[in-house]
């Protein structure tokens, strides 16, 4: 990215000139440490006791050559002040100090905004399984979360860390546990787990083939659902303790299927508990960074434009897309009058299947008319043969 | 490009903050250099005025005889001289030192070096080593102190280079395409970064601080800062102005780019301490010494006639504003006017990037749907989470231009590939739900809505344009 390879290379210039005059100036002070210490050395061994001419000479033209190599020290050190102040220059110019100018004032401010805040903070630590920072958090910001609100979080927190320990015996038994629900969910988490368990004896191949043998049969109960897996995971006995043709012919690969693993359940987890798979929190904070940036151009546009007072206040003045991942209502806006429809506009459905708000539909009774023809087909209706419809 | 409109968005403090501590490590190594080159030239300009001093002696006595008479009085003189000798070189070793004052200091050793040509004209034929060995060991003292003093300056000034290299190869790690988990985790430390930052800002250091370590993210956020910025606040909680009025000192400059009052609010807080403690007297003379010349502004003296009116009355006074000013609750004021003059020096904004991040976050989420009475709330949208749903209620919401449908059963997009159905109620899915719902009751269904059964056949088709 330019604006950070920008800073970079000056950053990098400052540090090697840094380096250069620092040894420069440190490497002159000791060569004229050494010299008058030499000087030093032969004046106080000379046996007559006075000083002689020509270590007078000496003497005076060490001085001198002090002088000047100190004051250049001093001098090179100074010049780069330029280099450094260069790198505070690119920064500003590279990256916007305006963060705030779209923040909705006072928003956060009030106490009771606050507790949800720190409340809302809290439940995100708990569900990475922060638990220490949660406490400390609880503690200083004044708020109580109940225990019911913590218990399933300590629970999946405790089976996660065990199945990042290579320990599959606790995510086992809940699963066992919870074989109904996950079933209804869709889930193949069990099936996933004794795939782990068998590929982890596979890969270690000193293990007896009854063992392997064990591990398979678990897959029965799920035959059904996942034989193709289980086809290919057969064939692997073939290669038993072979890593390499495993990882390219089956393409089974130890670490990932564990990570693969650990997030299932998290998800799993959290969607039997009716809790979100993933923190709120998080997916609003990256929805902000999306939409942040094209935020504050719109702002700074509007404020040198003047324009702040047109739109409405209870919408952003922009759309921004946030990619499929994060849409999770339906939004409609009427084609024709461009703007999203509510309970007092509500969508309605002509008879040939396409749908304008309800204020449009009004628009188009245009007259004593009682016949209506869509707007984008040919087909004509009765007024009342429109149907209202919902999203929702 | 998304990444990086982000990044230029979000970090400018990230990276501007050891910049300026870059500089400033910079700048007091520069004074460090120059204050000791000038302690090294101070002990020179005495050598080197000693030399000049041999010169001198040595051309006046070429004549021989004189030499000769003198001998026996040297012996007697040369300790007198050799003990003047002593004070005057600890004279110029202890005076003060000037960056620019090197010149005026050397006249001085010049003509001082002239009174001791006088006093020795008569007396000597030579120096003797021991005093110049002397001397020389005073400038190798100097620069040896001058060695170890740059060694600390220099590397306190590349460490601080360091850490600004540090930060910005971290933010440049978003890009490393070849680790899977790679953009994951980093968005995970920026997330924390920003977290960092705001419980730094509300005081919750210890949260802040284990935050930081358990994602290893400590040097990459500005927790020194807000240490520092504690000391000084916990000291004025207790009526300490001291390590603030130093923080003022050390920062002068840039903040009076800021035109900022806080010396002058703290001056003036000590002197109503002064008449607190009933020494008046003291107050004055502080008030002459401080606040006279302080109050450049006309809304700044007008406060200060206000202030000083407290001389003429009691502190247990019910008039106000004098009892305003008695009050204790002055220092959490000082405090906050503190906070907000260290968070504008460093150029970090009032809002943290945490809250506005949010906001913007929530407002781009934000749909009707989720305010609506007795609508279902989807279990992944965050505004229909109920804490979050609270917060973001006074919040804009998002703007949409084009339509875009999710199946309300599976949270899939509805589109021409799996296309939205009306049921005769007028409530609509998508297709594939609907045959999937069919399918495992055997033709019949219930909307999931009203309850009411249906046949997949009574849905029609919806065009959404």
């Amino acid at each position: 990215m330019d604006s950070l390879t920008a800073v970079e290379d000056e950053v990098q210039k400052v540090m090697t000139r840094f380096e250069s005059v620092s040894s420069n100036s440190l490497s002159s002070t000791e060569q004229l440490i050494a010299q008058l210490s030499g000087i030093r050395e032969e004046i106080s061994s000379d046996p007559t006791g006075q000083l002689s001419a020509q270590h007078r000479v000496a003497l005076t033209d060490s001085v001198k050559r002090i002088r000047s190599a100190l004051s250049r020290n001093s001098s090179e050190h100074k010049e780069l002040h330029s280099c450094v102040s260069r790198v505070g220059r690119v920064i500003d110019k590279n990256f916007r100090q305006d963060v705030s100018s779209c923040a909705v004032e006072g928003c956060f401010s009030l106490e009771s905004k606050q507790k949800l805040l720190h409340e809302v903070i809290t439940e995100h630590f708990l569900r990475r399984g922060l638990m220490e920072v949660a406490e400390s958090l609880v503690a200083e910001s004044n708020i109580n979360l109940s225990e019911d609100e913590k218990q399933p979080f300590l629970e999946i927190n405790c089976i996660v860390l065990s199945l990042r320990n290579g320990e599959l015996e606790p995510a086992l038994r809940w699963t066992e546990s919870h074989r109904e629900a996950l079933l209804e969910l869709g889930s193949s988490l069990e099936f996933k787990l004794y795939r782990l368990r068998f590929i982890e004896l596979l890969v270690a191949g000193s293990v007896a083939p009854i063992e392997l043998i064990r591990a398979a049969r678990e897959f029965q109960r799920f035959a059904e659902r996942h034989s193709d897996d289980i086809r290919s995971l057969m064939g692997c006995l073939l290669h038993v303790g072979d890593v390499e043709s495993l990882r390219r012919r089956y393409r089974i690969d130890v670490s990932a299927a564990w990570r693969d693993v650990t997030s299932r359940f998290e998800r799993d987890a959290c969607s039997l508990l009716g809790l979100p798979s993933d923190s709120p929190l998080s997916v609003a904070i990256s929805a902000g960074c999306v939409a942040l940036p094209a935020l504050l151009n719109i702002h700074s546009v509007m404020q040198q434009r003047q324009v702040a007072g047109m739109l409405p206040s209870h919408e952003l003045p922009i759309e921004v897309d946030l990619g499929a991942a994060h849409r999770f209502h339906s939004v409609f806006a009427c084609p024709i009058l461009r703007q999203q429809v509510s309970d007092s506009n509500p969508p309605m459905r002509l008879v040939c299947g396409h749908v304008i708000s309800r204020d449009s539909l009004n628009k188009l009774i245009n007259g004593n008319k009682s016949r209506i023809k869509c707007p984008y087909c040919p087909v004509e209706q009765a007024v009342g043969d429109a149907k209202q419809i919902y999203f929702w | 490009m998304k990444m990086a409109q982000a990044i230029r968005t979000l970090e400018h403090s990230t990276l501007k903050l050891p910049y300026e501590s870059m500089n400033k490590k910079f700048r007091s190594t520069q004074k460090v250099l120059d204050r000791e080159i000038s302690h090294v030239s101070g002990a020179i300009a005495v050598l080197d005025t000693r030399l000049a001093v041999v010169e001198t002696v040595k051309e006046q006595l070429k004549d021989e005889t004189v030499k000769e008479q003198l001998k026996d009085e040297t012996v007697k003189n040369d300790v007198k001289v050799e003990n003047n000798d002593e004070e005057s070189k600890e004279d110029t070793a202890t005076g003060k030192y000037e960056l620019n004052g090197q010149e005026n200091l050397q006249e001085d050793h010049k003509n001082e070096g002239k009174d001791i040509v006088n006093e020795d004209k008569n007396s000597r034929k030579g120096v003797d080593n021991g005093s110049v060995v002397a001397l020389i060991d005073g400038v190798v003292e100097k620069l040896i102190s001058l060695k170890r003093k740059s060694v600390e300056a220099f590397e306190d000034e590349m460490a601080a280079a360091t850490c600004c290299l540090k930060r910005v190869v971290h933010l440049k790690g978003h890009d490393e395409v070849w680790s899977k988990n790679g953009l994951a985790d980093w968005k995970a430390k920026r997330f924390d970064r920003m977290l960092v930052d705001y419980f730094l800002r509300k005081n919750f250091f210890d949260t802040g601080i284990k935050l930081a370590e358990s994602s290893g993210i400590r040097e990459l956020t500005n927790i020194d800062m807000f240490i520092v910025s504690r000391e000084i606040e916990e000291c004025l909680r207790v009526g300490d102005t001291g390590p603030a009025l130093q923080w003022c000192h050390d920062n002068r400059s840039k903040l009076r780019r800021i035109k900022s009052k806080l010396e002058f609010k703290l001056r003036e807080q000590e002197f109503i301490e002064l008449i607190k403690g009933d020494e008046r007297l003291e107050a004055i003379k502080h008030a002459r010494k401080y606040l006279a010349t302080m109050a450049t502004e006309d809304s700044m003296l007008d406060h200060l006639q206000t202030v000083m009116g407290i001389l003429a009355f009691p502190r247990d006074t019910h008039i106000s504003p004098y009892k305003q000013l008695y009050s204790d609750a002055r220092w959490e004021a000082l405090v906050l006017e503190f906070q907000s003059n260290i968070l504008a020096l460093h150029q970090l904004t009032d809002d943290s990037v945490f809250s506005v991040t949010l906001q913007a976050g929530l407002s781009s989420l934000k749909t009707p749907h989720c305010y609506r009475e007795g609508s279902r709330r989807h279990p992944e949208c965050p505004v229909c989470n109920p804490r979050l749903n609270d917060l973001a209620a006074s919040l804009p919401s998002a703007h949409c231009s084009q339509s875009r449908l999710v199946c309300p059963v599976s949270g899939l997009p509805m589109n021409e590939h799996n296309a939205p159905m009306m049921l005769p109620n007028g409530r609509v899915y998508s297709y594939d739900s609907l045959q999937s719902l069919a399918g495992r009751g055997g033709g019949k269904f219930k909307c999931p809505k009203t309850g009411e059964e249906f046949v997949l056949e009574q849905a029609e088709k919806v065009f959404v344009m």
